[in-house]
């Protein structure tokens, strides 16, 4: 049996392909083809209005919700233990302020056009300036925060007592927090240019969109080892939710197969609007959102966890051995 | 003298010919349009044959549009938004990884290894979409039966191409300054966004239908994209025929023409840079 399972390694070796390669094509082959399969099966008319699918996206809700307020409880706790270790002013030095500048930039852009009218820019006018422009520049500044085919010293960054979940993690915060001061003058400038505009409510919307790209971003970098995959993925899922928004509604028209898609994409559409739904579904996206961006983070701090993977980009072989 | 260059040229090209294809981005990048647009052919599946009541030539227009479409869409996103990011780091990671120096001790003059990073650069993208191009014409041939490869050919050469050899050459001159890949991308995304959307907004007071058909300098390339997005929809009788979306081919080879000459201006300045630089060190 043993001979047999070196086998497949051994004809893998002799190509000079790493076995890993070959699993994860395999894997990937799979899925497609089981997508195909189950695409092929559904009914061509297949529709569902927002009513329908409303207690599946509850049920979501409530776990991603839990799973969030969870890592959130564990790395508040985990902080709490150890304040010392953080090292603010490198990660602030690191952050920098173009990325402010930048956000600050965008927000005053499109808080000076008109979002509704006709063939106008559908992220600009005041009220969408803030969550159109923040979360993607906070995307793109994770995306590039830490990439491990670009950072100087990794093995020695590795060795060292600080985990690299926390360096990742720490760097993020300071990010995070450097655009909740965008935000806070981006709403005062938005005031101004709408007296009408909703404070509150400009407050509250940019978060869970900021989160989803955030991470999206993170976990693509980490998983590609690449900064610009992280920011072309974050970017590309922020063009077609926050460009395509209306179109992407429960009853919309479209075409097969996007129709087998479309009655559940309102659950996690990072750029849902108080209109679009009722508001108690708004909030249901609101929470799937901002628990999908916490656990794709979590999936990311996971990823760190294998420093041979972070350093060479294959499997730990401690994970092969088993 | 002239021998020496040439030799330089050419082992510079086939180097970074190379490293761009054991880089991860383009590899992706082209796999990402190619199985795009199979996937698309696949999933239409039996509606792409040919009805019992439609004649040969009007069902070979309609796929021809289709075929063209459908591999326009992803490829044009890619080369349009991605491919400048994508080889933005192609001439700062010889910063990064500290053989710079080491180039700058050898006999290869400023001008060559300018021309050289870009053309490897050309080469190595040009080659990927030809690929991936060839591939998605095949299972269309293979799915829907014969279309006009005449229209392909030049929607891969005057569309694909051209945009793929200017968008290339943005991404790998504008961050020729730049010390490391993660300066390069936000350099590169940074000009991006100001030619793409603030500039264009503000010029043409928020109406984006505005004035963008004339843009030549934009990186969206507009009259090119819509000339393979809508003109040739048109012609099959299947889009709109709306004048505001309509583009003539001399806009076309205007467009081509002036974003050549743009290019030619960015390498002048980045060879002026790289030059300038090397006398202040």
């Amino acid at each position: 049996m043993k001979a047999i399972l070196e086998k497949p390694a051994g004809i893998m070796a002799a190509m000079n392909l790493p076995m890993n390669t070959l699993k994860t094509v395999l894997f990937y082959l799979l899925a497609l083809g089981l997508g195909g399969f189950l695409i092929s099966c559904a009914p061509r008319d297949f529709n569902l209005m927002l009513a329908e699918t409303r207690p599946l996206a509850q049920v979501v809700a409530l776990g991603l919700g839990l799973l969030a307020l969870w890592c959130l409880v564990n790395a508040a706790w985990i902080f709490a233990q150890r304040p010392r270790q953080v090292a603010w002013r490198v990660s602030v030095q690191l952050v920098g302020w173009i990325g402010m500048v930048a956000a600050f930039g965008g927000v005053w852009v499109l808080a000076a056009g008109d979002g509704d009218a006709p063939y106008a820019l559908p992220i600009a006018g005041a009220a969408r300036a803030i969550e159109s422009i923040v979360p993607l520049v906070l995307a793109i500044q994770a995306a590039l925060i830490f990439s491990p085919d670009d950072e100087p010293g990794l093995e020695v960054l590795l060795a060292a007592p600080r985990p690299a979940s926390w360096l990742l993690l720490e760097r993020l915060g300071i990010l995070f927090v450097s655009q909740v001061v965008v935000v806070v003058a981006g709403v005062i400038l938005c005031r101004f240019a709408e007296p009408d505009l909703d404070v509150l409510l400009t407050l509250v919307t940019w978060l869970a969109p900021a989160v989803l790209l955030m991470a999206i971003a993170t976990f693509v970098t980490i998983r590609s080892r690449v900064a610009m995959f992280g920011a072309t993925i974050a970017g590309m899922v922020w063009f077609v939710f926050a460009f395509f928004r209306a179109g992407l509604l429960p009853g919309m028209p479209t075409f097969w197969p996007l129709n087998l898609l479309l009655p559940f994409i309102w659950a996690f559409n990072p750029y849902l609007q108080p209109g679009d739904v009722p508001m108690g579904d708004y909030w249901i996206n609101r929470v799937i959102v901002l628990g999908l961006g916490v656990g794709l983070l979590l999936l990311t701090v996971r990823q760190l966890r294998d420093e041979e993977q972070l350093l060479a980009g294959s499997r730990s072989s401690k994970g092969n051995n088993r | 003298m002239a021998q020496v260059a040439l030799n330089q040229l050419r082992g510079m090209i086939l180097y970074e010919f190379r490293m761009h294809w054991r880089r991860r981005p383009l590899l992706i990048m082209t796999l990402a349009f190619t199985l795009i647009t199979v996937a698309a052919v696949l999933i239409a599946g039996d509606s792409l044959l040919k009805p019992n009541d439609l004649d040969v030539s009007t069902y070979n227009r309609v796929v021809t549009a289709y075929a063209i479409f459908t591999t326009w869409m992803p490829l044009g996103i890619g080369l349009v938004f991605i491919l400048p990011v994508m080889v933005a780091d192609t001439i700062p990671l010889d910063r990064q990884h500290g053989v710079r120096d080491l180039l700058d001790s050898l006999p290869v003059s400023r001008a060559v290894y300018l021309t050289g990073k870009l053309i490897g650069t050309w080469v190595a993208v040009l080659i990927g979409v030809g690929v991936g191009l060839f591939f998605c014409a095949l299972v269309w041939r293979l799915r829907a039966g014969a279309f006009d490869v005449g229209k392909f050919a030049e929607m891969a050469i005057f569309g694909a191409g051209a945009i793929a050899v200017l968008n290339s050459s943005l991404g790998v001159l504008l961050a020729v300054g730049q010390p490391s890949r993660r300066r390069a991308i936000v350099v590169v995304t940074g000009f991006l966004t100001l030619f793409i959307f603030v500039l264009p907004l503000l010029m043409n007071n928020w109406d984006l239908r505005g004035s963008f058909n004339n843009e030549t300098l934009n990186p969206i390339r507009i009259p090119i994209i819509n000339y393979f997005m809508f003109n040739v929809q048109a012609e099959a009788g299947l889009g709109s025929n709306n004048p505001a979306l309509l583009v003539s081919a001399a806009v076309v080879r205007d467009t081509i023409l002036v974003g050549l000459v743009e290019i030619a201006v960015i390498w002048a300045l980045a060879w002026g840079w790289l030059r300038w630089r090397g006398d202040r060190a």
